[in-house]
């Protein structure tokens, strides 16, 4: 399972689709809207992807990570507005041995972070602005 | 000959998320960018920071284009 949605993330649907009676571990990872960034409050946050290129990028980690970690993978972004507390990413990870289950999880999604085209706009009490990268930002065009 | 510029977010906002250009043959996703950064000041601002892509595959800044191909002009990234 490897999508892009608007709809709210079934997290059970994504841990499902990686049990196989070889997995002894399953990692299941959820990024959340979090309610501050940067010291600033957060209401909301909007993610927008460059969609064909976002999923052709998420499948090719999705097989990079069964091919170095023999793991079955589920992979799945929201797009749209999003308010806090919402699941943004859910990543789940099924591997025979728990070690290759951690280490295969915190990979995608800190790969997904930097090679997979989608972008969140942060909504707070100073307005809205695009996040670039870890910290950078872009404020709205005027 | 004629290709199709992606923007996104910011870049978006300014310039619409889809844009055709008619560029020299041969042209590379430098020269685009160049002619681009000309006409809107927030894609100058961004120059460097951002990656280039080619049909949804990330590529080179040199890389010679065809007539139809998609450029975009990928700022850095904050999915997650």
């Amino acid at each position: 399972m490897i999508a892009l949605t608007r709809e709210p993330i079934d997290v059970e649907a994504v841990r499902r689709a990686v049990e196989a009676p070889e997995h002894g571990g399953i990692v299941l990872f959820l990024g959340e809207v979090r309610n501050h960034a940067w010291g600033r409050a957060v209401h909301a946050l909007e993610y927008e992807a460059y969609e064909p290129m976002a999923l052709c990028q998420m499948e090719r980690l999705a097989q990079e990570a069964r091919e170095r970690w023999n793991a079955k993978v589920a992979f799945v972004h929201r797009l749209g507005r999003l308010e806090i507390g919402e699941v943004a990413v859910a990543i789940a990870v099924g591997t025979p041995h728990r070690a290759e289950a951690f280490e295969c999880a915190r990979w995608l999604i800190e790969t997904l972070k930097q090679e997979v085209p989608i972008w969140k706009r942060e909504f707070t009490e100073e307005g809205a602005y695009w996040v670039e990268g870890e910290g950078g930002q872009a404020d709205d065009a005027p | 000959m004629q290709v199709t510029v992606r923007l996104f977010g910011a870049y978006a906002q300014e310039m619409g998320d889809r844009l055709q250009v008619e560029v020299a043959p041969s042209s590379t996703p430098r020269d685009l960018f160049t002619l681009l950064a000309g006409r809107f000041t927030r894609l100058a601002q961004l120059g460097s920071h951002c990656r280039v892509a080619i049909n949804w595959e990330f590529a080179e800044w040199d890389t010679p284009l065809q007539e139809g191909d998609e450029v975009a002009f990928i700022p850095p990234v904050s999915g997650g």
